[in-house]
């Protein structure tokens, strides 16, 4: 225990060398096992599966966990719960009744000077008067061994996610210790947090469900939205996807619009309604202030609430807590001096070495705030007179050390900060058991899991398990959003695409490889045909041809990764896309969907060698039907797979019309013949069966007619046909639907078609004229049905815009 | 003297528009003794229409409207019948020194004072900052409030020029300044910044004036659309409106629609709409005097 060394004016957590009862198996486990040479086990496994979850992650997860005695932890759990009826009843006042908005109340420029209190947002009815939902705090301890709240926040408080990503991370490092501890489960805490939430959202409408509002794929913390909307089983929509309706909310999906009941919300306030709450920016809800004002709709939180996440309002929750409550302020705050006044601006300038002096209404975004702010000053000196509203200064607070692994594996210390969640209950507010710990390290920040074991004592304050369940059936997938719904096509086409896209090249490749003559005109006709595909512009695809031999310069112009163009951009455009439907993603297919994307960059080819190419459009190959594969046998016949079903068809459908029609339009080679049944992969069926030189007779009724492959153009029409079949707002009134109309046409104009006369009919300028109006004809077709789709299902995805 | 206001706003698209949301802000206060509102109503040119009516943080009268049916054009014809009292003479020499005042709402001790305190902060068109300097230039020590007003309105009258065409609904105080030029809204911002930066409350008040009069009173500028000043908070007098586009205190020739810190809390119409292409907005307001029997 060398490296761990604890400042004699910091508190120590392990109890400076009297090992607390709390900590002793924890600590036994980590120090039993000699760890000085390697790193530990569970180290190493921690790191994989950090790895393995594949997000971006803000820290490293630190195996041991922090865990504090029964008695303190109830102390913090009263105090936080406390704390949350307190703010609740503060933003329900000055949003409401408005008592603290008068004299004897709040000085006028704590509210009114501060950029987060929306005036757009006044007069709300709340159910049950819950405006915050879910709270979080930041929690550090001083010296003397107090507890200390650092920062409330209010608005929408991120960690959930991370939270649940730690504990099962912990979890599964160290089973048998977890289980030995007798850790609480976070299950309950969630689980009360849907509960209540429901409860709220079918106050508010009939029927109405509740969704995840995120600001979308952008956002750094997208992921713990996405992560949250699996976990909790909610639709995560964006501001777009929601439109007010009368007097409710309302989802625009696939089966039309859908009242929202309750919206747990993840965008800032300024960023819900365009028309009511921001003066720029066209992010959010245009009116869903005015629903909301009508208890049509619950907001968790409220709308406008951020305005407590500041340390100017932190100084006056003593008293507020005694005017409102009428009790006494369990857990204390960092104290801090608001510069609104002029006895604490004065105090301020006296003191401001001693003091952090910043803003009063803005702070760091979470997580961004670093665990130093909170130790070392930042000397501003400025005079009183000079000192106003828009000033706060915080005490410095010397935190307490916990331990952690070192990267030697050795135990070492560090000063901590907790973040601890409540949640509203049908039972009022409750602590979650666990949370994150923060431990900063000499170079970075490392995150721990909080582990509470079981406490009798504290059956009072646990949660009830609820014996009637929500038995209700949820199709989640039955709320999918529009704008999802057009992601999740879109990503059909493109892995469609790719895949023949990909076919092309390792064509080239091949044929380059074997390098005769009558290959190498093969190769030709492959370069032009990348080039007719948007892969490499027009006027590269000459310079390839016209190089002699496959040089760096003609693998660099060829495919270039770095360029975001031809493939790079479709992997990239497959990538995007996953991103944005990532919530809809099983753990397992989000891998294979990482592992596609990440191939150019993973796999360890080097440009100039033929065979590496071919291997990396192999690996390509690979990847992408096991996605397939993936998508067949595992994902629910839901919309979300009849989405990607219908991109897949199209997209397959007109890439053979696009081959055939360049490759055998015209009076052509039986090398192209070749050519088109290998991008079709159908070089073996057909050698199975006519084992012969192709003939293009027989060669097009296995591409176009032949309902037995899977390749051929009438398998397409067939699957599409079944497919829109199962899609809602697909019912005509009598007769035949549009989409059942355009693809009977298509299946009427193959089933017609004469494979002989689409052959040899040749004008005089060596056109097969009728194979081509046939090719042209079913294109037609085949956007015709695209452009339905569109129009149907993703016809409210349109950007909207602000007017004067 | 009783007025009849036609409000006419028209909005052209270049593609249709699919839904719109506007908020309309186009219904005139009622002032205790001051103005009384006689009738009102809203037209819009597309039937099927949802109006909402309700009262936005000021007290003001909002109208959400929401519009789900195609369309390429859209007009609102707003018509109000109003009652104009005469403002009593102010003996503005009598009103407090300005640093009073300061003091009074800084800590403020009545809930008058205590809601006119919340027009002493910056808003999102009112850069308060970037009239500090010209603020301290402006303020004589222990002057009467209201004649300080007089001063700045006069000031602001006489030292900036009132053109159409160089600034918008997004111009900064500090440009204004700068520049010297604009309408009537950049006006109104300009005087409630060196208000706030001396620690006194002044609001922004959207109206409409009297521009052709019957009778022999002057012509006023800013007639064609609606028209902007400001209000300044004076204990004992209450709030008194002064016009630094015309450079006088409001009396029967100005009809108030309503106040809030700035432009944005006020806007005439402001929307919302999916679809459209580019946009084009066209304003009429035909302000007439009715005869009084």
């Amino acid at each position: 225990m060398q490296s761990y060394f604890v400042p004699d004016t910091a508190y120590d957590e392990l109890g400076r060398g009297k090992l607390p009862e709390h900590w002793q198996s924890l600590i036994h486990f980590f120090t039993q096992t000699d760890l000085s040479d390697t790193p530990a086990p569970e180290q190493l496994r921690a790191a994989m599966l950090v790895r393995d979850v594949d997000v971006e992650r803000p820290w490293v997860l630190d195996p041991i966990p922090f865990t504090l005695a029964p008695d303190e932890w109830r102390a913090i759990e009263k105090g936080l719960a406390q704390r949350a009826v307190l703010l609740n009843h503060i933003v329900a006042d000055l949003y409401g009744q408005k008592r603290l908005l008068d004299v004897g109340g709040l000085p006028p420029a704590l509210v009114y000077g501060n950029p987060r209190f929306l005036l757009g947002a006044d007069k709300p009815q709340v159910i049950n008067q819950t405006f915050l939902n879910i709270l979080a705090f930041d929690l550090g301890r001083s010296p003397d061994g107090q507890w200390r709240v650092l920062a409330d926040w209010t608005e929408a408080p991120q960690g959930l996610g991370i939270c649940l990503e730690n504990r099962t991370l912990s979890g599964q490092a160290l089973p048998g210790l977890f289980e030995q501890f007798k850790t609480q489960r976070l299950a309950n805490f969630f689980t009360a947090t849907t509960q209540y939430l429901h409860s709220q959202a079918a106050a508010a409408t009939h029927e109405g469900i509740t969704v995840i509002m995120s600001p979308g794929p952008d956002h750094p913390s997208y992921f713990e939205h996405a992560y949250l909307g699996q976990y909790f089983g909610f639709p995560v929509v964006e501001g777009a996807d929601l439109t007010v309706r009368g007097h409710t909310l309302q989802l625009k999906t696939l089966e039309g619009l859908k009242a929202v009941g309750c919206v747990l919300r993840y965008a800032s306030s300024t960023h819900c309604d365009p028309l009511y709450l921001s003066q720029h920016g066209n992010d959010g809800v245009a009116g869903l202030v005015n629903i909301a004002r009508k208890k049509h709709v619950h907001i968790a939180n409220a709308l406008g609430s951020g305005v407590l996440e500041n340390d100017a309002f932190m100084s006056f929750l003593p008293s507020l807590c005694e005017t409102l409550l009428n009790e006494e302020l369990q857990l204390p705050s960092l104290a801090s001096w608001w510069c609104g006044q002029p006895s604490a601006a004065e105090f301020v300038a006296a003191n401001s070495a001693q003091l952090s002096v910043g803003p009063a209404f803005t702070r760091p975004e979470l997580f961004s705030s670093t665990i130093a702010q909170y130790q070392w000053p930042q000397t501003i000196q400025r005079s009183a007179t000079e000192l106003a509203y828009l000033d706060v200064a915080r005490e410095l607070i010397q935190l307490s050390h916990a331990p952690y692994l070192d990267s030697h594996g050795q135990l070492a210390a560090g000063p901590l900060v907790l973040r601890l969640f409540v949640t509203k209950t049908s039972s009022g507010y409750s602590l979650m058991p666990g949370g994150i710990a923060r431990v900063a390290t000499p170079d970075k920040v490392l995150s721990k899991d909080i582990w509470i074991p079981k406490d009798t004592a504290l059956h009072t304050l646990n949660f009830t398990p609820h014996t009637a369940r929500d038995n209700r059936l949820r199709h989640s997938d039955r709320d999918l959003p529009s704008r999802t719904a057009d992601d999740i096509f879109w990503l059909g086409r493109y892995l469609e695409r790719c895949e023949g896209v990909v076919r092309v090249y390792r064509c080239l490749f091949n044929h380059v490889a074997e390098g005769e003559l009558e290959q190498q005109l093969t190769a030709q006709t492959t370069l032009r045909l990348l080039v007719n595909l948007d892969m490499i512009p027009p006027s590269l695809g000459k310079t390839l041809l016209l190089a002699q031999q496959t040089n760096q310069d003609w693998w660099s112009t060829l495919l270039d990764f770095d360029n975001r163009s031809g493939l790079a951009r479709l992997l990239g455009n497959i990538d995007r896309l996953a991103n944005q439907i990532r919530e809809r993603l099983s753990g397992d297919t989000w891998r294979m969907f990482r592992a596609l994307t990440n191939t150019p960059s993973t796999s360890a080819w080097l440009l100039g060698s033929i065979s590496n190419g071919i291997s990396l459009m192999d690996g390509l190959i690979e990847r992408l039907s096991g996605l397939s594969g993936q998508v067949q046998e595992n994902m629910t016949r839901s919309y979300g797979w009849r989405l990607l079903e219908l991109g897949r068809r199209l997209e397959r459908g007109q890439f053979g019309l696009q081959l055939t029609s360049e490759l055998v339009s015209q009076t052509s080679s039986s090398s192209h013949m070749f050519l088109l049944l290998d991008l079709c992969d159908c070089t073996i069926t057909y050698r199975a069966r006519y084992q012969s030189q192709p003939i293009l007779e027989n060669l097009l009724h296995l591409l176009l007619l032949d309902e037995a492959n899977p390749h051929s153009l009438i398998y397409q029409v067939s699957r599409l046909q079944n497919v829109m079949h199962e899609m809602p707002l697909d019912q005509a009134n009598d007769g035949l639907s549009d989409s059942q109309r355009i693809l009977l046409s298509a299946y009427h104009e193959l089933t017609l078609a004469e494979p002989d006369k689409l052959a040899t009919v040749i004008s005089k300028a060596g056109n097969r004229t009728q194979l081509r109006r046939v090719i042209q004809r079913l294109d037609k077709t085949f956007d015709n049905l695209s452009e339905l789709v569109t129009a149907t299902y993703f016809s409210h995805t349109l950007n909207p815009m602000q007017t004067q | 003297m009783k007025y009849h206001v036609l409000h006419n706003t028209q909005y052209h698209y270049t593609l249709p528009v699919i839904s719109s949301q506007q908020l309309l802000r186009l219904k005139p206060r009622n002032l205790p003794s001051r103005q009384k509102l006689l009738s009102h109503q809203i037209e819009l040119s597309i039937s099927g229409t949802e109006l909402h009516e309700q009262l936005d943080f000021f007290g003001n009268c909002v109208h959400e409207v929401r519009l789900h049916a195609r369309h390429s054009t859209l007009t609102i014809n707003a018509s109000s019948e109003i009652d104009v009292s005469p403002r009593d003479e102010l003996l503005i020499d009598l009103s407090p020194p300005w640093e009073n005042v300061q003091q009074a709402l800084s800590f403020p001790k009545t809930p008058e004072h205590y809601s006119a305190a919340q027009f002493r902060f910056p808003s999102p068109h009112v850069d308060v900052a970037a009239a500090v300097s010209l603020a301290r230039q402006l303020a004589t020590p222990g002057l009467p409030l209201l004649r300080m007003a007089y001063l700045v309105n006069t000031y602001i009258y006489e030292q900036f020029s009132y053109q159409g065409g160089v600034t918008n609904v997004h111009t900064e105080v500090a440009d204004v300044l700068h520049q010297r030029v604009g309408v009537c809204q950049d006006f109104a911002h300009v005087a409630i910044a060196i208000f706030r930066a001396l620690g006194l409350a002044a609001r922004y008040v959207s109206g409409y004036i009297l521009s052709q009069s019957a009778s022999s009173r002057p012509q006023l500028v800013g007639a064609e659309a609606t028209h902007a000043w400001m209000s300044i908070y004076c204990p004992e007098f209450g709030w008194i409106d002064f016009d630094p586009t015309n450079n006088l205190i409001t009396s029967d020739q100005h009809i108030t629609l309503g106040w809030g810190r700035d432009y944005a809390d006020v806007a005439p119409t402001r929307g919302y709409i999916l679809g459209g292409g580019h946009q084009s907005l066209s304003v009429d307001v035909r302000v007439r005097e009715q005869e009084t029997s």
